[in-house]
């Protein structure tokens, strides 16, 4: 009996967390300028120090 | 002090100077999202991690995915790791037949594990089998550990992102941190510690008769493999009880050595990795600075109260002079081998990160000395701070200083060309105050109940300071114990827990969010008005800060604790 209600405890903290995501995101609220923003991730702006690639053998 | 422990704190940093470049750069290759060395051999390994769990690894993830899907992958986690202590005893690689763990010290030691916190309310050699070593704790450390970096990663993202709706996907970041950083070092190290003596095996315990004549009983396991992603990964949970003051733990002067390193390295170099992928390796460097200067000023406060010996034991004529058959200084709960230097150096750095390993008894060092890992804790482990966990940490506190910096001359803040406007604020400060907040007031409860207080071993200062610690190892996700607290209580496991949850958690999710508003801001060109936060000058103001604003919040507590013990003596 202990066992399911740690269990449920933890789902309760989880779930408690999740509904904190929800009110972070309503703290940042919509983007004031309201156009599309990118979704693909970006480059590593400082390439002055790259390894060289790797040549297949 | 003596010679050598000044020698060694300079090896010390000798060897993590020359560290640090070199894997602060690696780091920014392997989550830069270009080529990375090494990718011929684990991307292969990636993709069959990727497929066998439905991932799509060019598909990024706004902030609020990449938060879903780190909480349910830790409930998941705690879940399996609850269940797996509960049954131990029906399960192989058990040879010292441990019975299953009972349910809230399961609760607490699943939570613990899972937050990167590793506080131990058991012996592990008596308590865990084999399999709840290897399978639950040791895989708890390489992917607690991989989940700080990640979000470290993903608030370096939205600072450098440009208009961007997202941060990085969070099982891409969470596998790779795993298969390249944290498996490579762990392995090698295990290997170097097994070199030096580090037991390795899968037997239960000998039974050995000493030169006495007396019978030993001597614990075996997988204990070196546990060790390095101990370290590694800023977990510090002890294989043995006694932790890295075991000698099949942490045999020798080079293993000590190589354990202080290894709880280091990777938080330091995080912060070579900020500037490089930030385009300005300066912002790195400014903000490794204050890292490294809040954990040089605690290393040689620990190391010199403890070399200077106890006041109180001087009155009683007793010898702590430095000589040719003793190291010296405050030998109370400290290992001969490593001597108060080494124990203080050990205690600083395993406190200024999220660590909480230790090789000597915290409770039994001076009363300053023994403050120096309290208030480490205290600033949120930031210098350099946990696996990922340091680096967001110091940020948030970046965005803190800019902000007042802001609001010295009287313009809008900002940080890499990023506004720091009202929405950040407010997540900082949810960040800055959700820890003391659950320390204070479960401090204080403990306080003035009979169940808790009974736990305390000591009366008086030293027994606030007991308890203070406790609370504020669990909720740094430190891990590190004092002594002298029962803490297998009904009342400290559940407490303890609640603590580590909302330690971790509340801050991620924090970091995360406010990685997602950046991310979407522009960045905007420097001008004459902004404050360069690349210089000496932020360095300074950043660590002011920190140091200003953990003072006004733990500053009673530390004058009714460890200050009045220190001027009792």
């Amino acid at each position: 009996m202990t066992d399911v209600v740690v269990v449920l405890i933890l789902i309760a903290f989880f779930a408690a967390f999740a509904g904190f995501v929800m009110l972070c995101e309503r703290i940042i609220g919509p983007d004031p300028e309201g156009i599309e923003l990118s979704t693909g991730p970006d480059p590593v702006v400082d390439e002055t120090e790259d390894a060289p690639e790797e040549v297949a053998a | 002090m003596t010679a050598a422990g000044w020698l060694q704190l300079l090896a010390l940093i000798v060897v993590l100077a020359v560290s640090i470049p070199i894997l602060g750069n690696y780091m920014a290759k392997v989550f830069g999202g270009k080529k990375a060395p090494g990718d011929r051999f684990f991307n292969p390994i990636e993709r069959v991690i990727y497929r066998l769990g439905g991932i799509d690894p060019d598909r990024e993830q706004k902030w609020t995915i990449y938060a879903l899907a780190l909480l349910a992958f830790s409930l998941l986690s705690v879940i399996v790791l609850f269940v797996l202590q509960r049954v131990q005893e029906h399960l192989p690689l058990n040879p010292t037949h441990a019975k299953g763990v009972p349910s809230l010290l399961a609760f607490n030691t699943a939570v613990s594990f899972l937050t990167n916190t590793n506080w131990q309310n058991y012996a592990g050699e008596t308590t865990m089998s084999h399999l709840t070593q290897m399978a639950g704790l040791a895989v708890q450390n390489f992917v607690s550990a991989a989940v700080g970096l990640a979000v470290a990663i993903a608030l370096i993202r939205g600072l450098t992102r440009h208009r961007a709706g997202t941060i990085g996907n969070f099982w891409v970041d969470l596998t790779r941190g795993i298969t390249r950083i944290l498996l490579p070092l762990a392995f090698v190290f295990a290997i170097v510690f097994v070199t030096q003596g580090m037991v390795q095996n899968f037997t239960g315990n000998t039974t050995a008769t000493t030169v006495e004549g007396k019978s030993q009983v001597i614990p075996g396991g997988p204990v070196a493999s546990q060790e390095s992603i101990k370290e590694v990964g800023t977990n510090g949970g002890g294989f043995y009880n006694a932790n890295s003051a075991h000698p099949f733990e942490n045999p020798n002067g080079i293993t000590d050595f190589l354990e202080i390193y290894l709880l280091l390295v990777i938080p330091f170099a995080l912060a070579w990795t900020f500037g490089k992928m930030a385009g300005n390796k300066k912002q790195g460097i400014a903000v490794l600075m204050a890292m490294l200067a809040l954990w040089l000023a605690a290393a040689v406060g620990a190391m010199l109260f403890e070399a200077n010996g106890n006041s109180a034991l001087d009155a009683v004529k007793v010898n702590q002079a430095t000589t040719s058959s003793q190291p010296g200084g405050n030998m109370e709960g400290k290992e001969s081998r490593y001597g108060p230097a080494s124990s203080g150096l050990f205690a600083a750095s395993t406190t200024d990160t999220s660590t909480g390993a230790v090789n000597a008894s915290h409770d039994s060092f001076t009363p300053l000395g023994g403050m120096v890992p309290l208030v480490n804790m205290m600033f949120g482990e930031v210098s350099p701070g946990g696996v990922g966990s340091g680096l967001y940490g110091m940020l948030i506190f970046a965005l803190l200083a800019v902000f007042i910096a802001g609001l010295m001359v009287g313009r809008t803040p900002e940080y890499l060309g990023k506004k720091i406007q009202a929405a950040e604020m407010k997540l900082v400060v949810i960040y800055l105050l959700a820890v003391p907040l659950v320390v204070l007031a479960f401090a204080g409860a403990s306080l003035v109940m009979n169940t808790p207080v009974n736990s305390i071993l000591n009366p008086g200062a030293h027994g606030l300071t007991e308890v203070t610690y406790a609370f504020t190892s669990t909720a740094n996700n430190n891990g590190s114990a004092f002594g002298g607290l029962s803490g297998n209580t009904d009342w400290y496991n559940v407490t303890f827990s609640i603590c580590m949850l909302i330690g971790r958690f509340v801050l991620i999710i924090a970091a995360l969010a406010v990685a997602g508003s950046l991310a979407r801001k522009q960045t905007v060109p420097e001008s004459s008005g902004t404050f360069p936060t690349d210089t000496p000058l932020f360095t300074g103001l950043l660590v002011s800060v920190i140091v200003v604003v953990v003072g006004l919040t733990y500053l009673p507590v530390l004058a009714l604790g460890p200050i009045v013990e220190h001027l009792g003596l």
